[in-house]
């Protein structure tokens, strides 16, 4: 019996075309290459208009409340924002104020994050690591940070970053591999990321 | 002398909009003008896709511009500062508070949250470029209140740290006067030296 482990990404990006929504389809075909898996993609940017305005968790609209929903039920959690003002957005944030702070508790969490340069490259242990250590999660000890410089057309083309890519997708897989899936899947097909 | 407070509390009648209130009877009394702005004063659409472009968001470039200071207001949502907050910091240009001392206010539930003032407010400020970071006040829900009135109201020993912080900013912002209350740690300091 086979089981296809459910992978929800979240992109903090709210335009497209988007590095960050490229960062993370690299890692998810990485990953699908590795593991039956289910992938989901959340695009911040796509969801902000049903929340950004928000401020009470009950006038939340039920598309927000679904994503929320997926992000908690995920075997792995890919999160990645674009850097602004040295940190995460503020729409990152916000949707993340949403997530209940009992609902990530051992969820294993892959880190990525891309900036306009190298300097930045510390936001992934200084402003992501504690947002989800705060959860409770498994944050994984490898994260992924990309600089403008490592993608061509808003595709991942840096051979460093493709390396650190497979690399991290490596070190996550025994990490998640044990979990029990919370999809069982009778047939073997791997489901296309993205 | 106007400053300029960011609410980053998605509530109007939060308990941190309770401390800028403090604040500003503070200011006032020393001539300087507070103004605030949250989340709820801008359109959605162009808080969401960061439309520099938008009149509203001009506006509030050319008001955090001309300010001589800013408060920074937050609860501490998930240990960090409130998304709501950083919608609107990510609206300040590259730089934007670059020679301009800051007043970080931060309300936490507990006091286990003290750090987030250190480890996640204070480096985007830094990020922002501003000149001077005052160490900020870090406030207890439980110790901010409000009277039969409605008007913000504070345990007594965080309103001698807030307003000893305000006077220590409008130090920095050139304006002096002498806080109504010495700084704890001197106090603390003095009469250790008088226990000696």
């Amino acid at each position: 019996m086979s089981h296809t482990f459910n992978i929800v990404a979240v992109s903090g990006s709210l335009q497209r075309p988007s590095r960050t929504l490229a960062l993370v389809q690299a890692v998810l075909a990485e990953l699908s290459g590795h593991l039956p898996l289910h992938a989901r993609v959340i695009e911040l940017g796509e969801l902000a208009p049903h929340y950004g305005a928000v401020t009470r968790p009950a006038d939340l609209p039920d598309t927000v409340r679904e994503a929320i929903q997926a992000v908690e039920q995920a075997d792995l959690l890919i999160v990645a924002s674009p850097v602004y003002r040295a940190s995460y957005t503020g729409l990152f944030k916000h949707f993340f104020d949403f997530v209940h702070h009992e609902a990530l508790f051992d969820l294993p969490v892959l880190l990525a994050a891309t900036g306009g340069s190298e300097r930045h490259a510390l936001v992934i242990e200084h402003q992501l690591r504690p947002l989800f250590s705060f959860f409770q999660a498994q944050t994984l000890p490898l994260g992924i940070y990309a600089a403008e410089a490592d993608f061509t057309d808003y595709q991942v083309s840096d051979s460093a970053l493709q390396a650190r890519i497979r690399l991290a997708v490596e070190r996550a897989l025994p990490l998640i591999s044990h979990r029990q899936p919370l999809i069982a899947s009778t047939d073997a097909a791997v489901a296309a990321p993205v | 002398m106007t400053v300029l407070a960011i609410l980053g509390s998605p509530s109007k009648t939060s308990r941190t909009a309770r401390l800028i209130e403090r604040s500003r009877v503070a200011l006032t009394a020393l001539d300087i003008e507070l103004q605030t702005l949250s989340i709820h004063d801008f359109p959605a659409d162009a808080l969401l896709h960061g439309q520099f472009s938008h009149p509203q968001i001009q506006d509030f470039q050319q008001r955090v511009s001309t300010a001589s200071g800013l408060i920074i207001a937050t609860p501490v949502y998930k240990a960090a500062y409130a998304g709501a907050l950083k919608v609107l910091l990510d609206l300040i240009p590259e730089g934007g508070l670059a020679g301009k001392p800051v007043l970080p206010l931060v309300s936490g539930g507990s006091p286990g949250h003290l750090l987030a003032v250190d480890y996640s407010i204070k480096p985007v400020l830094a990020a922002l470029k501003a000149s001077a970071i005052h160490q900020g006040v870090y406030a207890v829900e439980s110790q901010i209140g409000a009277n039969a009135n409605g008007e913000a109201e504070l345990a007594e020993e965080l309103e001698q740290r807030l307003q000893t912080a305000v006077h220590e900013f409008a130090a920095l912002l050139g304006v002096n006067a002498p806080a109504p209350h010495a700084p704890r740690y001197a106090n603390d300091f003095i009469s250790r030296l008088i226990s000696l």
